[in-house]
């Protein structure tokens, strides 16, 4: 049997001119957009700082979503150019934006691996009147600064601790130890983890709450042992979580353990270090943005897609490159200009509705600009075994929730996706010096 | 979608109107690899089977001969990324449920029509973002034109002049010249276009958007958007068909199991019919009189039955897992 993958499809379809659309030469715009990456270099250490993986993984959902949106654009005659920057940290980050704009004409920028990255890139979007939308940032503070010209495609860090609350606290875990960094992310999740957990109409209780120095869990293992909680709530960078899984395994301590979902813990690969270095501890249930083994709303087609392109899943960040390549096509179509604010203008407005696959209109927040959407839940499943193709690798995780559940006749949709992160109303996003 | 071809079967059949025992409804279903096969009054009369690969080959939309007696299904699997023989159009005798023939069509095609003359077979191809023309005749491929990034909707103008593809990323109706077999231009319509139907005189055409939640009103001899209905945000609409008078427009809202029905002249919402659907209509169609809605449900493997004058479902039929889409078939 012939294998006729998409690819070869398009490629021989190209070659026929029937297929060449007449309008394809008739002036569109012109969209460029600049994907800055924390890629690095070679020799960077493992460490919570170096997000290599996840920059690759944001690299390939940008490029599959130039490649569509080049084929979109075609039929209008609009051209889509994306342009990539190499450039971990917020200097770097900085630095590349300010050439992607001088040099390539971008009036987009993608990026914002972490908090200080993300402002950055806000900063520069402000300066410059480019339109800047973060796909892996969670950090709330970012949210409250809201800049005019800044977007959330990444769920806030208060969306992930609302959905983890729903899902655990519903299923009976009440007493909850709280680990977190000590830095001021740690803190402002602490914070807003005990929003999620204790203000809200959870009923949960905090029985203790643990600073997280460097890889010292001496204290974090104690009060895990001592309070016997129902659940322990991680809430570290990245890095520490897969440290703390291993400690956590080895004491034999067998209450969940929930982890932050910051963007670098929702992979494939990800999830297979932690259950190697956690066994049980490390397979428990996880908050994502996206999941690749989500097939309704058309969620099927573009995971199929997207797996054939690169031959892995396509995990939370590449998705959330992929939109962000979409959501600036449209943005530019539906405003009618390239010009970064006014494509902010329209994204930010009532009524600007988009679909990113998850199978009900999305739009951003007018007081903070987060995107409102639904989150998953996903179980990781210790028998997966360790291959290495496509199978394999996405059977690592199984899709077992929706938060909120979109399908739910009569009631508002915004109101319905309104019900995880902060809603209470701020006025509206200004840029810096506005 | 049988209304279309009224006129023409009323020429060959000297002006016999349709009785309700003269037509059988289909159903496609897309996790049972199967057509239910309807009896409007006497319920499931059995079904035709696709492939023996239930959960692995998905048919998916319909459309009917000018005859009313061939019934078109397209058919892929759940791997849109490679062609297999599954990836095909196959057609299947009203009166007797048997297969006819196959006709190979890669790029997971989703939804067809057919011309009016019964010669062209037009389908959106998925997962290649094309769409393809085929002689019904010969199974030959006429053409291949480009359309948005996973094309769905297709229609025929009953003039036979005119193909219309949507594109759901995209927000695009394609408009192909069906004798010239060229492209003519694309339109943009709403946030997610998933189908597209022509009125009976070929003069408009209305598209759905299931994200947009609105019909898009498009004046055919300018290939233009001249009007947009909205049937609210969350709305979702998917396949649409009209009355044989092209005066209402029934959208299945799958998200919200409910069925709007538009006043196309008035261009506003007539009705909403909640009570009774059953869960997720994704197919709509109506029946050659008029005085019948049949939707497809996915949710609940079920057809539900709405009588137009109190456009209230009145019956609910079992279909097979996963109902997709439903067409309306002439015995006789």
């Amino acid at each position: 049997m012939t294998r006729l993958t998409r690819r070869r499809l398009l490629g021989a379809g190209l070659a026929m001119p029937a297929l060449v659309s007449p309008l394809a030469a008739m002036s569109g715009f012109d969209l460029r957009i600049g994907v800055v990456l924390p890629l690095g270099g070679p020799s960077r250490p493992e460490e919570a700082a170096n997000l290599e993986s996840i920059a690759e993984i944001a690299r390939q959902g940008a490029v599959f979503g130039e490649e569509e949106m080049q084929r979109n654009g075609a039929l209008f005659g609009h051209r889509v150019t994306l342009f990539t920057a190499n450039a971990p940290g917020a200097e770097a980050a900085t630095r590349a934006a300010r050439r992607l704009v001088a040099l390539n004409g971008v009036q987009v920028l993608v990026g914002g691996f972490t908090a200080d990255e993300a402002r950055a890139l806000s900063r520069v979007a402000d300066e410059t009147g480019a339109l800047f939308l973060n796909i892996a940032s969670t950090s709330d503070a970012l949210r409250e600064d809201c800049s005019a010209q800044s977007f959330h495609i990444e769920a806030s860090a208060a969306m992930y601790l609302d959905a983890l609350a729903g899902w655990y606290v519903r299923a009976g875990h009440r007493n909850w130890v709280v680990l977190y960094g000590a830095d001021a992310e740690g803190q402002a999740r602490l914070d807003r983890a005990r929003q999620s957990l204790g203000k809200r109409h959870w009923g949960a209780k905090i029985a203790a709450e643990v600073s997280v120095f460097d890889r010292d869990f001496s204290d974090a293992l104690g009060a895990a042992f001592r309070k016997k909680p129902d659940a322990v709530l991680l809430l570290t960078n990245w890095h520490a979580q897969i440290d703390f899984l291993a400690r956590y395994a080895a004491e034999g301590l067998t209450a969940p353990v929930v982890s932050f979902p910051e963007a670098a813990t929702q992979t494939r690969s990800y999830y297979a270090a932690a259950m190697a270095a956690g066994r049980g501890a490390g397979a428990g249930h996880r908050a994502t943005l996206w999941e690749p083994t989500l097939d309704a709303y058309g969620a099927r087609e573009l995971n199929a897609r997207a797996a054939a392109r690169w031959g892995r899943p396509m995990d939370s960040t590449g998705w959330a490159a992929y939109q962000a390549m979409k959501i600036a096509f449209d943005a530019a179509q539906f405003s009618g200009s390239t010009d970064g604010r006014a494509m902010a203008t329209w994204l930010a407005r009532d009524g600007s509705v988009l679909d990113l696959h998850k199978g009900i209109g999305v739009s951003f927040r007018p007081w903070d600009h987060q995107l409102r959407q639904s989150l998953y839940l996903v179980s990781l499943n210790p028998q997966a075994g360790t291959g290495r193709d496509l199978a394999s690798v996405q059977d690592r995780a199984r899709l077992v929730g929706e938060l909120p559940a979109i399908y739910m006749p009569g009631t508002d949709p915004v109101e319905r996706l309104d019900q995880l992160g902060d809603i209470a109303r701020r006025g509206v996003c200004r840029s810096e010096g506005g | 979608m049988l209304r279309k071809y009224l006129p023409l079967i009323a020429a060959l059949m000297g002006s016999v109107a349709f009785a309700s025992e003269d037509y059988r409804l289909f159903v496609s279903n897309e996790y049972g690899a199967n057509l239910s096969m309807v009896a409007p009054e006497a319920g499931p009369q059995g079904e035709v089977s696709i492939s023996g690969r239930p959960g692995a080959v998905r048919p998916r939309g319909m459309a009917l001969s000018p005859d009313g007696r061939t019934v078109y299904v397209a058919v892929s699997d759940f791997l849109p990324q490679t062609e297999k023989p599954e990836d095909a159009i196959v057609a299947i005798d009203v009166a007797t449920g048997e297969i006819l023939r196959r006709y190979r069509a890669g790029g997971n095609p989703e939804r067809i029509a057919i011309s009016p003359d019964g010669k062209q077979i037009w389908a959106a191809l998925e997962a290649i973002a094309q769409a393809v023309g085929i002689d019904a005749e010969t199974g030959e491929e006429l053409s291949r034109f480009p359309t948005g990034v996973e094309p769905e909707g297709v229609d025929v103008s009953p003039d036979g002049r005119w193909a219309y593809i949507t594109g759901e990323t995209s927000h695009t109706v394609t408009v192909i010249d069906t004798q010239a077999l060229q492209l003519v231009t694309h339109m943009l319509v709403g946030n997610r276009p998933r189908d597209v139907v022509f009125s009976p005189d070929s003069s408009r055409a209305y598209a759905s958007a299931e994200i947009g939640g609105t019909i898009s009103v498009i004046d055919v001899a300018q290939h233009r958007v001249i009007d947009t209905i909205s049937l609210g945000l969350d709305s979702r609409p998917v396949e649409v068909d009209l009355s044989p008078d092209g005066k209402l427009l029934y959208a299945a809202g799958g998200g919200t199991s409910a069925v709007y029905v538009v006043d196309t002249e008035k261009g506003e919402v007539a009705h909403v019919i909640k009570e009774k659907m059953g869960r997720r209509p994704w197919g709509v169609t109506v029946s050659p009189d008029g005085k019948t809605v049949y939707t497809a449900n996915g949710l609940s493997d079920s057809v539900s039955v709405i009588d137009t004058t109190c456009m209230c479902v009145t019956g609910e039929i079992a279909a097979g897992r996963g109902a997709h889409s439903i067409e309306v078939g002439h015995v006789d």
